[in-house]
């Protein structure tokens, strides 16, 4: 139901990075200070944490989705707003009411989080690399879906607070959706954001069991 | 006699099983196409169209739009005319309108879209704007794409149809699971064409819609007769038939396609392609002669052993 050819992906992708270059790095950037400040919490952590991954959802969402693909691809319309939706609550949830406590969370949760993190900002786009794209033709932090919901799976993972359990759902259908698309397309970085998202669900999840049980 | 008189010969007389190779492209392409008409007007269509799923959505890029540009040249020099195209094939529509825009007028050009939306205002707006992207103010066919809202649309297209903005309507699915409801919606209403899908491993048309269009005086538009590829996949590397030369074929693509189109209801099938070498392919399918019933039984057992 993929609407578009692998060449045709590749190369509008391209078209879009060098266009937005060199923002995927300063991305990335934001995104290991975001890591940093759940390692070392400061005052203002949660509202920082809510405003990096808002921004990364409402740029993905508005320029990647709704002002790139959409064109060649009806399902990014509705895709994009859902990624419009996410960073009204992250913004909402992290920035506004700053309900996201950057205190990183203690063993499995937490570590796992940290390499999710990590692979999201650097590793999937490694993967495409290795499989022998261009620089410009894998998807990066905050300007693409894939690295976007990874990392900001990963940060769900390190921290907690309330009203967290209302961001996962996005994240989780979005990886399905992509998931879909890289299988179709061949695109294995992209074909493994669902099952990374959803161990790293399950992972949050028996997290909480075991910290209620306590 | 030389081969080319030959040739003429055997094409005119329907003689072509006579011999087992194919004319040279340079020699097929100065061939017609095998005509259809169209049962409600009786306008005659190129048994071979070409469809813009996928292959024609390649955005702004200018580069992989002159591509699609010889691919069309390649469509139209090979004697096709019929052009579908869909809203929801995302910039398939503009591309067709850009390559068009480069070629001069094509005599034979048969223009179909579809009208893909809810409501009557959305339809009439998507309509106006396939309008507006294939830089043509009158389209051949326009059809309900997959029966989205086809109750609303149905009205628009025959008040367009009645005012001249459209010579014929129609109705697509793409959908086997949907073949009932197409049934009774094309059984119940007057379409001047039905799309469906067709092809030698997906036969279920043959058992109710093909029977119907022809009992109900319906154009057939074919889709997929490659199974969105997965067909010349499948059969890719496996030998032909020792008798295909027999009806003109050469090819896995050819023989799929002349499966298709010698079904006595098809008006025409709309394979697509980005390669301008596999349209001239294609195309060859269109031409000579077709599998009779007998024929057309051997081939589904041929492919059925495979």
């Amino acid at each position: 139901m993929v609407p578009l050819s692998l060449e045709v992906f590749l190369g509008t992708l391209e078209d879009f990075n060098r266009m937005i270059r060199p923002m995927q790095a300063l991305a990335v950037m934001f995104g290991l200070m975001a890591v940093w400040v759940v390692l070392k919490p400061q005052q203002m952590s949660g509202r920082l944490l809510g405003l990096v991954l808002a921004s990364s959802w409402a740029s993905t969402g508005l320029f990647y989705h709704l002002g790139v693909f959409a064109e060649l691809n009806f399902w990014d319309y509705p895709v994009g707003v859902m990624f419009l939706v996410q960073a009204a609550g992250l913004f909402f949830i992290g920035a506004v009411m700053n309900w996201i406590t950057a205190a990183p969370t203690e063993g499995t949760s937490y570590r796992i989080g940290l390499a999710l993190g990590f692979y999201a900002l650097a590793g999937a786009p490694l993967i495409g690399l290795a499989a022998g794209r261009g620089w410009a033709e894998v998807g990066y932090f905050a300007s693409s879906p894939g690295p976007t919901i990874l990392f900001t799976a990963a940060v769900l993972l390190m921290v907690s607070g309330r009203w967290l359990a209302v961001l996962w759902p996005v994240p989780v259908i979005a990886a399905l959706l992509v998931t879909i698309f890289g299988v179709s397309l061949g695109i294995y970085e992209d074909a493994a954001v669902f099952p990374l998202v959803a161990a790293a669900l399950m992972i949050k999840l028996r997290s909480r069991s075991r910290q209620n049980g306590n | 006699m030389d081969r080319r008189r030959f040739l003429n010969l055997a094409a005119a007389t329907g003689a072509t099983t006579a011999f087992g190779t194919l004319p040279s492209p340079s020699f097929a392409q100065s061939r017609e196409l095998i005509n259809r008409k169209i049962p409600s007007s009786g306008t005659a269509v190129p048994i071979l169209g070409m469809g813009t799923w996928i292959t024609f959505n390649v955005g702004k890029s200018t580069s992989l739009r002159n591509k699609r540009l010889e691919v069309l040249k390649a469509f139209f020099e090979g004697g096709g005319g019929m052009i579908d195209s869909s809203p929801m094939y995302g910039s398939s529509e503009e591309v067709v309108g850009y390559c068009l825009e480069q070629l001069p007028p094509q005599e034979k050009l048969f223009t179909a879209t579809k009208v893909w939306t809810v409501s009557k205002w959305m339809g009439v707006k998507q309509m106006e704007t396939s309008q507006s992207l294939w830089g043509h103010k009158t389209f051949d066919l326009m059809q309900i794409h997959n029966l989205v809202d086809w109750e609303v649309h149905m009205e628009t297209l025959n008040a367009w149809k009645s005012e001249g903005r459209i010579k014929h309507t129609g109705i697509t699915t793409s959908h086997g699971r949907r073949h009932g409801e197409f049934e009774k919606i094309a059984r119940d209403h007057a379409f001047d064409f039905a799309q469906f899908t067709y092809n030698v491993e997906d036969r279920e048309a043959e058992d109710r819609l093909l029977p119907m269009a022809a009992e109900r005086g319906m154009g057939v538009i074919v889709n997929r007769p490659f199974q969105r590829g997965a067909l010349i996949k499948k059969l890719a590397g496996k030998p032909l038939p020792p008798w295909a030369s027999e009806i003109g074929v050469s090819s896995w693509p050819q023989f799929l396609l002349k499966f298709v189109i010698s079904h006595p209801a098809v008006t025409c099938a709309i394979p697509a392609t980005s390669n301008p070498a596999h349209m001239i392919e294609n195309l060859e399918a269109g031409r000579g002669v077709l599998p009779d019933p007998q024929m057309r039984s051997r081939m589904v057992t041929y492919v059925q052993s495979l």
